[in-house]
């Protein structure tokens, strides 16, 4: 018998573990043309905003060893434009559709996850909470268990039916307080990580990389970081925990699982590769097989220590 | 899509010209458009790289030009026939061919700029858009060594004027140079590709003689296929000061004067 893939996050029910990640998947229809979206867990729909987003001026990107930053400053075409041209197309596929949402203030996040609650083609809402909150000088939600708290109670009251993924911040002195603080304020499930903030410079001319000057690092580089994240986290609260950050393969995969990961979401890697998402699900088949585990769940948090 | 590599020629210390067999995309592939080259499968490069595509030909072979730019470039130059790259393709939206209202035409090149502007060359002559004397090149460079692929566009029959910034092959100085008092004498649509600076000039004089210029633009990447948004470009917008548009889905060609320079 084949190995049972199937898992549940917070009531999002996946027929695999494998997701592609919010900011690297597009809105889905840019990676139709490479790889049948059908056999993905789900996709995590790129930050969306209640009105269009800008984003950062170029460059953008800079590749670093193992690694890249980017500072696309959360561009997208806003709640009313997603639901009327790009919702339609993920819907066609037997796939989860979950919204990652961002706002500046309290209010933004509020009103967009109220309207998203009654969209019937979505499974999840995931919390981007390292945007800087304007009300409160700029402080990332992410870094403050306390502006955590806040934010994540009030989009949880509005909600009726979705499930809260809160997706936590790295740049921060300890996660697990705001793992806790996220679970005590109602999050559903938490998926870390996003993410790092770092620095690259062109040493010629002494400038900035990006125009941003700072961008997040993803890629290869910051998975065992987020590896040890998601162990310390597992062992911390009960909520299920989706791991993601430099999954390149299914071995990358199958570490977050082990260290308490129910679901895992690939990132950076389908920059490089577009159906790495469907290779690690085959990989993750393989490894099930030959360790004669019937159910991906068996392995959720079997660290052995 | 795995592609075999059949020659990866050095033309000189800089520059290399690599012919690998991917038959999907040389049955797909317009002028202009772009391809994804995976140098190495490990993990640093990280990235793919970008490329336009040279020439291809009915039987699968793609060739691209390419210049030692940094680490990944550096290991593309050491592949060896059958070796074996992972390549994505083809990308983008290439050169708009205006099919009435034949007049001569202008390409422009800065250095390695040139290879996009080969395949054109052939489909407006296979096309039958100009004969091959309504097409001439401007090839731009620093150096001697800058100038590619010259004896490719003489083969189809196409004037080339070449100059270099040092004075060591064709008329010394700037592209531009060879490109005003052409365009005095008599505005011509435009098509280039070079490096930015070299691309804001052409589009200014564009402006200046009113004539229509595809400019074919450059930037970083990471996806390519437009889930990044990582290699945006500002452009004109109709309802506001500027919009982003995505190098490798919008572009990388682009009409010159949408271009915020």
């Amino acid at each position: 018998m084949p190995p049972q893939l199937n898992v549940n996050i917070a009531g999002i029910k996946l027929k695999n573990p494998v997701l592609a990640a919010s900011g690297t998947f597009g809105y889905g229809e840019e990676y139709s043309r490479w790889l049948d979206l059908n056999q993905l867990g789900g996709i995590v729909v790129k930050g969306l905003s209640l009105n269009p987003h800008q984003g950062n001026p170029p460059p953008r990107i800079v590749e670093t060893p193992a690694g890249m930053l980017n500072a696309i400053g959360l561009e997208n075409v806003g709640l009313k434009v997603f639901l009327e041209e790009k919702l339609p197309f993920l819907t066609r596929f037997d796939t989860a559709v979950i919204i990652n949402i961002w706002g500046k203030e309290v209010a933004d996040y509020v009103t967009i996850a109220k309207e998203l609650d009654s969209v019937r083609e979505i499974a999840g809402l995931e919390l981007n909470v390292s945007c800087p909150n304007i009300k409160k000088g700029g402080i990332s939600f992410g870094t403050n268990p306390d502006l955590l708290m806040e934010l994540v109670q009030a989009v949880r009251s509005q909600l009726t039916r979705l499930p809260l993924i809160v997706k936590l911040s790295p740049n921060v002195t300890d996660i697990v307080a705001i793992a806790i603080a996220a679970e005590k304020s109602g999050a559903d499930a938490l998926s870390l990580i996003n993410t790092l903030i770092g620095m690259a410079i062109d040493v010629k001319t002494r400038r900035p990389r990006l125009a941003n000057i700072t961008g997040g690092l993803s890629g290869p580089a910051i998975h065992p970081i987020a590896v040890r994240m998601v162990w310390q986290v597992a062992q911390a609260v009960k909520l299920p925990i989706i791991g993601l950050g430099g999954i390149m393969n299914s071995s990358d995969a199958l570490e977050f699982i082990i260290a308490g990961a129910r679901a895992v979401a690939v990132g950076t890697a389908n920059f490089i590769t577009p159906q790495t998402s469907i290779e690690i699900l085959n990989g993750l088949r393989q490894y099930l097989v030959e360790q004669k585990i019937e159910d991906v769940n068996e392995l959720v948090g079997s660290l052995a220590v | 899509m795995k592609c075999r590599v059949i020659t990866n020629k050095q033309l000189n210390p800089r520059y290399y010209k690599l012919t690998v067999l991917a038959k999907e995309i040389a049955d797909q592939a317009q002028p202009g458009q772009f391809v994804m080259l995976q140098v190495n499968s490990g993990f640093d490069p990280l990235l793919r790289r970008p490329f336009a595509i040279h020439r291809w030909w009915d039987g699968g072979e793609i060739e691209i030009l390419y210049q030692i730019a940094g680490k990944g470039t550096r290991l593309l130059s050491q592949l060896c026939a059958g070796a074996v790259v992972d390549i994505l393709g083809p990308l983008g939206k290439g050169f708009s061919l205006p099919l009435t209202g034949v007049r001569p035409f202008l390409l422009v090149a800065g250095s390695i700029g040139v290879a996009p502007l080969l395949p054109l060359a052939q489909d407006l002559i296979s096309k039958q858009v100009l004969t091959p004397n309504q097409i001439t090149l401007l090839a731009g460079g620093k150096s001697q060594a800058d100038i590619l692929a010259v004896q490719e566009f003489g083969d189809l029959g196409v004037r080339v004027k070449i100059c270099t910034e040092d004075g060591s092959f064709g008329q010394k100085g700037l592209v531009t140079d060879l490109l005003a008092p052409l365009l005095q004498t008599a505005p011509s649509p435009v098509f280039a590709c070079g490096p930015t600076g070299m691309l804001k000039a052409v589009a200014e004089l564009c402006r200046q003689y009113q004539t229509p210029c595809q400019v074919s633009l450059e930037a970083a990447m990471a996806c390519g296929v437009g889930a990044c948004q990582g290699c945006v470009v500002k452009t004109q917008a109709e309802h506001a000061d500027f919009k982003f548009q995505r190098v490798c889905c919008e572009g990388p060609v682009f009409e010159a004067e949408k271009v915020i320079w």
